[in-house]
């Protein structure tokens, strides 16, 4: 077994990294940026080391740097979090011609996975459904029509080169191809500085399910079940949750989805903890979307129903360990829910909200869990993403987990910053939503439909708020009442009174 | 003490008395209520009135201006003493300046009008970069651009005053 990690990130991630090092009794080893001296992740691992000014592309995405730390330390291995270079074969090739670990699949999977459209021919040849369209750039509008015929409408033109949505157009009759095609290829130039475009099949109102597997070097390959991420805003992951609602008396098709993610996983040669990504729709007809070659953000509600330390896993995976279990091992219990707080004011169009924290009260009890790198008094730093942390729940079922979920974020209290923890609140009582009837177009519509409105608070919360005011206020004007005293003041002042008797 | 208390835009004149002890009094319009109120930790209220149990969460932004959560609903407290009326702020607002402030730190990208021009309510008026997103701030009533301070490449802070319109 390793004796010493270096973990290559940063905040809730590389907290949670540290945290299985610890368990597993393994040294680690935090690298930082200028900004992030201060961070949680820092003082909790055993060593640490600078690694450049806060930009990411001067720290954290410095493979040399990071190297150079991992050999200075001794580190025997690397685990690059999510994010960053946890998908980058480079950073996997330079570990192997390093003799260090990389804790991840190999580079060579990776760049396979990476790469659209040999992942969706390798798909194809393990008999795994893809969505139907292009094979590759469409070369003109004659072959994006007769690709769009083929995969049938309602069809998507996608740009090859980024997403984000730029330079993506939904065509629901063959009139619309042409303009839209044209729209597409010259937003597509504008955004990439690439104009070709592909066409995708549409799925109306898509769910987005994926399955998490965890492989060994032996070929042991495992699933662990599904996740639901339809709660998407702007095509961010905000809410997930397992099992997915939509599969809810549909056992043979979750054996299908999930044997087909393995099989995916086999066509790669995929080792470490991986996630396949798929669109559902309606009729719960699935197509493959991607393969995450990593750690997801959301593995937590995973690693809630199945018992499964997902970190410790991917440590032993890279040691050359054998899975510890197989597929009949494997217990699904109750569900689990995960909301992703974010540094952003959802009252200001989810405006980022960097600042400082100036207190943090956590949710607690029974399966209650908050994975965070923030405390009390740290400055959020601007350079990298709004990422706060991740408040997870489990119960034995979805009505009950909704229900916890909804009692943690009742404690849940991040002072000085605004963050999501509202939105939260707000979206947890739509009917639609807690009857399960959700997908990636969920929350735009409750935005737009004014989800967000906040309802006067009722007269006597109102009382209450002006009675604690005035208290503040009057004592802070000291006018001849008596001045609050600190809790502390006052254990000292009954001493002294004590000791006067 | 007499205080005027506005809550979430609605002011009114209450009456506060504050013994030492636990116990708050307030006297609104004609409606007595008191509370046994105790401060936890700071900034964090016990208050129990009558037989309800509170838990407050208490911000003070500035003197008075008073950011409230009761069990997570928000409010906004501004309380002043009515003998320090002169206090009370009246500076840009009066002489029929607006002031455009960054929302939060970050670097000006882009200034998308220039001095003199004429704005819309909520035209693009200059799109700030941080936290890895750009974000246009809009003008919030339309009128000239008197004052374009920021330049593009600058660092801003928050609260940092962008633009001046009128």
């Amino acid at each position: 077994m390793f004796r010493k990690i270096l973990v290559a990130n940063r905040g809730e991630i590389a907290v949670r990294v540290i945290r299985a090092c610890r368990e597993m009794g393994i040294c680690s080893v935090a690298v930082y940026s200028e900004a992030d001296r201060a961070s949680l992740h820092v003082r909790m691992a055993d060593e640490a080391a600078e690694i450049g000014p806060a930009p990411a592309s001067e720290s954290y995405l410095r493979i040399d740097k990071i190297l150079d730390t991992a050999r200075e330390h001794g580190a025997e291995a690397i685990h690059p979090g999510y994010g960053f270079l946890s998908e980058n074969p480079e950073l996997a090739g330079a570990c192997d011609a390093a003799g260090i670990v990389f804790i991840g699949p190999s580079a060579d999977s990776m760049r396979r996975m990476g790469s659209k459209t040999e992942a969706r021919a390798a798909m194809q040849a393990a008999g795994v459904p893809i969505l139907p369209g292009s094979e590759g750039p469409a070369a003109d509008f004659e072959a994006a029509a007769q690709d769009a015929e083929r995969a049938g409408y309602p069809v998507l033109i996608k740009a090859s080169a980024g997403g984000g949505g730029k330079g993506m157009r939904l065509v629901r009759a063959p009139e619309e191809l042409a303009s839209a095609f044209e729209q597409a290829r010259s937003e597509a130039e504008n955004a990439f500085g690439d104009g070709s475009v592909y066409v995708e099949k549409a799925i109306e109102r898509p769910r987005h399910v994926e399955v998490q597997i965890v492989a060994d070097k032996f070929g042991s390959i495992v699933h662990l079940g599904e996740r639901e991420c339809s709660l998407q805003r702007r095509h961010q992951k905000v809410m997930e949750e397992t099992p997915s609602p939509l599969l809810e008396g549909y056992p043979e098709v979750r054996e299908q989805l999930c044997a087909a993610a393995v099989a995916a996983a086999r066509a790669t040669d995929y080792f470490s903890a991986g996630t396949v990504e798929f669109l559902m729709d309606a009729e719960r007809n699935f197509y493959f979307l991607e393969m995450n070659a990593r750690l997801q953000v959301e593995h937590p509600i995973t690693e809630l129903v199945s018992g499964v330390d997902l970190v410790q896993e991917q440590i032993r995976i890279a040691a050359g360990k054998k899975l510890g279990f197989s597929q009949d091992d494997v217990r699904l219990r109750g569900a689990a829910i995960e909301c992703r707080v974010y540094a952003e004011d959802p009252a200001q169009g989810f405006l980022p909200a960097p600042g400082r924290i100036t207190s943090l009260e956590r949710p607690s009890g029974p399966g209650v869990r908050v994975d965070s790198g923030a405390y009390a008094g740290w400055e959020i730093p601007l350079e990298y993403d709004s990422l706060i942390a991740k408040l997870a729940v489990w119960a034995p079922t979805r009505p009950a987990a909704i229900a916890r979920l909804e009692a943690a974020l009742r404690e849940y209290h991040i002072g000085g910053v605004r963050t999501t923890l509202d939105f939260f609140r707000a979206v947890l009582k739509s009917d639609e939503l807690r009857r399960g009837e959700i997908d990636t177009g969920f929350i735009d519509r409750f935005l737009k439909a004014g989800g967000m409105k906040k309802d006067k608070p009722p007269a006597e919360y109102q009382a209450a708020a002006l009675l604690a005011a005035s208290r503040r206020f009057v004592s802070s004007n000291g006018t001849g009442a008596a001045a609050e005293t600190a809790p502390a003041d006052r254990w000292k002042s009954l001493a002294r009174r004590r000791g006067l008797r | 003490m007499k205080l005027i208390a506005s809550i979430n835009g609605e002011e009114r004149l209450v009456e506060v008395s504050a013994s030492e002890g636990r116990e708050v009094r307030l006297l609104k319009q004609d409606e007595e209520k008191s509370a046994d109120l105790v401060e936890t930790e700071p900034g964090v209220y016990s208050a129990i009135v009558g037989r309800q149990s509170y838990e407050v969460r208490l911000e003070e932004y500035e003197k008075g201006d008073f950011g409230i959560w009761v069990d997570s609903h928000e409010c906004r407290v501004e309380l002043s003493d009515p003998r320090r009326l002169a206090a009370r702020r009246g500076t840009a607002a009066s002489s029929g300046l607006l002031e455009m402030k960054a929302p939060m730190p970050g670097k000006v990208v882009r200034r998308l009008v220039a001095e003199g021009d004429a704005v819309e309510e909520d035209q693009g008026v200059i799109v700030i970069e941080a936290m890895k997103m750009q974000n246009e701030l809009r003008a919030p009533k339309a009128g000239v651009v008197c004052e374009l301070r920021a330049a593009e490449g600058d660092s801003v802070a928050a609260g940092e005053t962008l633009a001046v319109l009128e």
